[in-house]
């Protein structure tokens, strides 16, 4: 995968992706002494990524509009069945930064708990309560959007 | 509490006391992952790889090229250089009047004035050790690193790149 659409889907929209790939590949560079041979080049690099991009993402200003988590599972696992991926997306756009870096190295990059865990500065228990409760907050946005869609 | 009831209280909503058994339970995190519909709908949103734009490269080579000076860094090493260039001036007035007593200013040439300036760096090693010629000439290696390794601190500063504003 390329630095470019790891930094995409970590950032939430072009412009940011574009700065932040030019970021990556000067530190990777800067940083070349540091490249150990035995590891994947890729992994590496992309390693300097979502460390930037979850940087950028922390330097963003806290979303304006708080989400807050919903309880309803029946409504919002029949909301959610409809969803078509643009709006997922969107509404992943529109958590707050925490929650939104939660998901997308979750569920966007497949990286693991405890991995998650180390790059966010958590412990692991910490981000599966954050996970779940991520997910709520996104349920609760996809929820809100097809009742108003509806009326 | 049972891993059975704390799924089911998360299920249902917040729930402080089961949020605690899920921290440290692998197997309801995984269990109540799985079965969370969202988290199929996520994985399937995932944004595709997408086209690198062609700008991309070009932005890399043109932040490469912009020097980024930290004020920071600049401002200790232009401090600490002012320091050291005081003190050697005070003790070389100090210790040495005479080396100084003839200006920079009415220096004939280029040569004397290298000279001058090279006398009076050298005029506080000599006034004190002018029987030691070794320490005299270990000062002027000592000064010689010193002014290499802040030439290497100013290229290392400006070395850094700055993000280019869009």
């Amino acid at each position: 995968m390329s630095v470019y659409t790891l930094t995409y889907r970590m950032l939430g929209n072009q412009a940011d992706a574009e700065d932040a790939t030019q970021e990556v590949f000067l530190r990777a560079f800067q940083r070349l002494h540091q490249y150990r041979p035995s590891e994947p080049f890729g992994g590496w690099l992309t390693g300097i990524a979502r460390h930037y991009s979850i940087d950028v993402l922390r330097q963003r200003r806290p979303a304006a509009d708080l989400v807050e988590p919903s309880s309803s599972v029946d409504v919002e696992r029949t909301v959610i069945d409809r969803m078509d991926r643009a709006r997922v997306q969107a509404a992943v756009n529109r958590l707050p930064n925490r929650e939104r870096t939660l998901l997308v190295l979750r569920y966007w990059e497949d990286q693991p708990v405890d991995r998650i865990a180390q790059l966010l500065g958590m412990s692991e228990g910490a981000a599966k309560v954050a996970l779940l409760r991520a997910r709520r907050s996104l349920a609760g946005i996809l929820t809100r959007e097809v009742a108003t869609d509806a009326v | 509490m049972q891993c059975e009831e704390a799924r089911r209280r998360l299920r249902s909503g917040e729930d402080v006391e089961a949020e605690a058994h899920l921290a440290e339970c692998a197997t309801c995190f995984a269990v109540l992952e799985e079965g969370d519909p969202l988290a199929g709908v996520l994985r399937a949103a995932r944004p595709e790889v997408r086209a690198v734009p062609a700008t991309i490269a070009a932005g890399v080579l043109r932040r490469w090229r912009t020097p980024r000076v930290s004020w920071r860094l600049g401002l200790a090493a232009a401090a600490g250089l002012l320091v050291v260039a005081t003190v050697l001036a005070a003790s070389t007035v100090w210790l040495a009047p005479a080396t100084v007593a003839k200006p920079l200013g009415v220096a004939s040439n280029g040569l004397d004035i290298v000279t001058t300036i090279v006398n009076g760096i050298l005029a506080v090693p000599r006034v004190l050790f002018a029987d030691r010629p070794a320490v005299i000439a270990g000062y002027a290696v000592l000064v010689i690193i010193v002014c290499g390794l802040w030439v290497r601190l100013y290229q290392s500063i400006a070395f850094q790149r700055r993000r280019v504003t869009r």
